[in-house]
């Protein structure tokens, strides 16, 4: 198992490396400088700048003088979202409020996506098994702004009970309605897997064999059935939460939340090189380690998969 | 085996699904904490009315961009400017109307020749209970000479302001000593000209003009102007809260302040809110007092009272590339400025209280001592007129074989699309023959094309950055850098000069000067002008005094006042 998470490890590390090297070549290709206000800048002016930040060295040289730095925590400074900021501070204190936002998300459309589908597949071809159905499909296919929109409208707008905009002193009542719109995917894809899980767990043989031994429905369903159905989701809900935690650059624009998500279009934009490279670096080693951790998971949640890849 | 083998899955299992629950649970009520714990970027934010609030006036207006810097030489955004020359005042200040008034200078003398100015300062103190000296001055005039905080931003203000030797000291070529800005004791500043400026003021009413204490900017290092704590403040107001992962930043009044008791509201909530449609919202529910509308809010609320609209900061142009073949002809770029119906574009495409402009200048740049706006006293050209549009094309014609143009507008922006549309139509169908393809770029790729002369026409903008036809003509002088267009002319760059040299000190012949150089570099059609960018707002009736200026800093909030 050891080796098998080193081995993961290393491509992994691989893996952001190249990301890294091709985002930074890819960004020496784009046109223009990365500063302010250039097209009132002689071209002396932009050269004596441009040396100032050491990008007047070849770009190989700079990979590698970046790829040091960085190993020693050292992201470089911003060069014009917010001048000379280093980006160690300035992504991450905006790294924290995407988090936060993202994991409430994510706990909120995991509790209640599972809770609806748990009573979906219990009242199956039910009025309640419709209505949860139809909250699912509407959840997965409209796109998260329309909820936002509509949420900011009536609860924001009209009834006055949640600000409009994120304000970080008043996290909680300005959280609630980004979570909301955010947790909405995740709520309906829960929905809908947690559902067809347990429809088919209920109709297993086991389940039959466990029933005719005469247990009580209430053991049968909370012990049997429930506990394999939620456990396997873990699987699903992972890159779920990975999704959610990128930051929804849509939700944060809508409630003005100062996130990641807006800083790295707003990067691309501007050609904040080093913005962009530290954003897609966090974005990268966060996916990298949640399939990571899918992977690990799929080992400890069934044994067949760890067994299988012992003997592989 | 397997049984042992099943119970220790088990356990891990439970573990596991424990663990991670109980980890997000964590990490969630963390997180809480945590922005709980940076609450002082707004203090009285969500408050939100207008009026007595629980720490007295309280204003809360709506920005659409954040905080880029706290530094003068570094900050190159709205947003930035509005916060440090309401908090860091320099020589001046602009009132309402956009004319220079006292600040920090007490008084002062001009010599005949309009050279040497000597400024005399009030008594003011910093933030940190140190006075405000000349010395500040002088230090922070030698760091924008100097590039400090690897900044270039503002080195050409030094030169548009007239100070002695500032080309050659921005070059390296003289030592910054040399800069013709000397403080002779604590409280006096003589500032040495190359030439008379007229507009010197309103220039020293601009952020990178602002005091920065020698001691405390070294003493900060590279942390100077990154965070509240890394400036000090001597203005009206003090920057209270801000915080990088904030969207609100809170100004104060300042107490100390040397007009203290003119200085009616008490706190100035900068709210970035990037959507405007929740901006709105945030109005109408009393969130904020101030805000500015796209054209599709424009239609709603133009007749609200609180609705007004003026001209903004940008001119659109077409830059024409006059070294690219065909584009030489003039008879082929005037036909192009004649055959665009500039109201159609503001009333139809825009739709946002849009101008239409036929100079190069913008409404509301600058005014003579009668109050002559500079644009309207201007000659203006091409009034929409098809036929003579289709006149000049055909003599075109027989000039050149190029039929067809390109032009390359930001796709940043999302009315250039619309008026890029509109000009592909109006130009194919007004001027028969002529193929026109339009394509969008990133906005600094546009710059980029421009700079290298790698384009035909671009839908180009620009804004002055003070109250002087200067900020707008200077870029069609031969050799200026911003010369996208690569025309030239030595009618004109021989009365540029002489409003700048010879007649610098006589403000009529200046005026006429500059009118004359308008009037040639639109006549030629290099840079055809469109629309001047329309800038709607919603303002709480309430608050009075919120200004917009196009030049210089949007508002000084000294001058506000808040009705109870």
């Amino acid at each position: 198992m050891g080796r098998y998470i080193a081995k993961r490890l290393a491509v992994a590390a691989l893996t952001v490396f190249i990301i890294l090297f091709v985002l930074f070549m890819l960004l020496n290709f784009m046109p223009g400088s990365p500063f302010n206000n250039e097209e009132k800048m002689t071209p002396e002016q932009i050269a004596t700048l441009k040396a100032a930040y050491g990008l007047d060295k070849p770009v190989i040289e700079r990979f590698f003088i970046y790829v040091g730095n960085m190993l020693r925590g050292d992201f470089g400074v911003s060069y014009n979202i917010q001048n000379n900021m280093p980006i160690a501070t300035m992504v991450g204190s905006r790294l924290k409020v995407t988090l936060g936002l993202g994991l409430e998300a994510g706990i909120l459309g995991a509790i209640v996506g599972n809770l609806l589908g748990i009573l979906a597949a219990l009242k199956r071809h039910t009025p309640v098994d419709t209505v949860a159905t139809v909250i699912a499909v509407l959840g997965v296919s409209l796109p998260n702004f329309v909820f936002a929109l509509l949420l900011s409208y009536f609860f924001g707008y009209r009834l006055k009970l949640f600000p409009l905009t994120f304000n970080p002193a008043d996290p909680i009542r300005s959280s609630v309605l980004p979570v909301i719109a955010l947790s909405m995917f995740t709520l309906a894809s829960m929905e809908r897997y947690t559902r067809s899980e347990l429809v088919s767990i209920m109709d297993s043989d086991y389940m039959m064999l466990a029933e005719s031994k005469g247990l009580p429905r209430r053991k049968l369903i909370m012990r049997h059935a429930l506990r394999n159905a939620l456990i396997s989701l873990i699987t699903v809900l992972a890159p779920l939460l990975v999704n959610l935690m990128s930051g929804s650059i849509v939700i944060e624009k809508i409630f003005s939340i100062p996130g990641l998500g807006t800083l790295y279009i707003t990067a691309i934009q501007s050609n904040d090189y080093n913005v962009v490279l530290a954003t897609s670096f966090i974005y990268s080693v966060m996916f990298v380690i949640a399939m990571l951790l899918v992977d690990l998971a799929y080992g400890l949640i069934d044994p067949r998969v760890r067994l299988a890849g012992q003997k592989g | 085996m397997h049984r042992k083998f099943e119970q220790v899955g088990q356990l891990t299992r439970r573990g596991f699904v424990r663990a991670a629950g109980l980890g997000a649970l964590a990490m969630s009520g963390m997180w809480l904490v945590g922005c709980g714990g940076t609450s002082d970027s707004g203090e009285s934010s969500g408050s939100s009315t207008s009026g007595e609030g629980g720490s007295g006036k309280t204003v809360n207006i709506a920005m659409s961009t954040p905080v880029e810097s706290l530094d003068p030489v570094v900050a190159g955004d709205g947003t930035s400017m509005v916060v440090i020359s309401n908090c860091n005042e320099g020589l001046f200040v602009t009132d309402v109307d956009g004319n220079p008034v006292n600040g920090l200078c007490e008084s002062y003398e001009v010599t005949d020749d309009q050279l040497t100015y000597t400024f005399h300062l009030r008594d003011q103190k910093w933030s940190n209970g140190d006075s405000v000296t000349a010395q500040d001055f002088v230090y922070s005039w030698h760091r924008n000479a100097l590039g400090d905080a690897n900044s270039a931003l503002f080195q050409y203000q030094l030169e548009m302001a007239g100070f002695k030797n500032a080309t050659a000291v921005i070059n390296g070529e003289m030592d910054v000593d040399e800069l013709g800005a000397h403080a002779t004791d604590d409280k006096t500043i003589v500032v040495e000209l190359d030439h008379p400026v007229p507009f010197l003021f309103n220039l020293f009413a601009f952020t990178p003009f602002g005091p920065v204490q020698q001691a405390f900017r070294e003493e900060k290092g590279d942390n100077f102007g990154l965070t509240k704590d890394d400036m000090l403040w001597n203005g009206p107001y003090t920057l209270t809260g801000y915080d990088t992962a904030s969207n609100i930043v809170t100004l104060t009044k300042n107490p100390d302040y040397w007009d203290a008791e003119n200085v009616d509201i008490d706190v100035i909530n900068l709210q970035v809110i990037a959507d405007t449609q929740q901006a709105v919202m945030s109005y109408e529910n009393g969130d904020v007092d101030y805000v500015k509308l796209t054209s599709d809010l424009v239609q709603q609320y133009k007749d609200d009272p609180a609705f007004s609209s003026t001209g903004g900061i940008f001119n659109y142009y077409l830059m024409v590339n006059t070294k690219e073949s065909g584009l030489d002809s003039l008879n082929l770029r005037q036909a192009i400025a004649y055959a665009i119906n500039r109201p159609d574009i503001c009333d139809n495409v825009l739709k946002d209280g849009s101008l239409p402009v036929y100079q190069m200048c913008m409404n509301g740049l600058w005014a003579n001592e009668n109050g002559d706006d500079f644009a309207q006293s201007s000659p203006q050209f091409f009034e929409y007129d098809p036929d003579k549009a289709k006149e000049l094309w055909a003599a075109a014609q027989q000039e050149t074989d190029r039929r067809e143009i390109k032009i390359v507008y930001d796709q940043e922006v999302d009315f250039c699309k619309s008026v890029a549309e509109y000009l592909q139509s109006t130009l194919q169908s007004t001027l028969e023959g002529l193929t026109v393809n339009i394509e969008s770029t990133p906005k600094k790729n546009r710059i980029q094309m421009q700079a290298d002369h790698d384009y035909e026409i671009t839908l180009h903008r620009w804004g002055p950055d003070y109250a002087d036809a200067t900020a707008i003509l200077a870029m069609y002088q031969s050799d200026d850098a911003s010369n996208y267009s690569q025309w030239n002319s030595p009618e004109f760059d021989e009365l540029y000069d002489k409003a700048n040299s010879t007649d610098a000190g006589d403000a009529a012949a200046r005026w006429d000067d500059l009118m004359q150089c308008n009037s040639i570099c639109t006549e030629n059609a290099v840079c055809i002008p469109i629309f001047q960018e329309g800038l709607s707002k919603l303002t709480r009736p309430t608050l009075k005094g919120k200004t917009d200026h196009i030049t210089g800093i949007e508002c000084y909030y000294k001058f506000c006042t808040l009705d109870a």
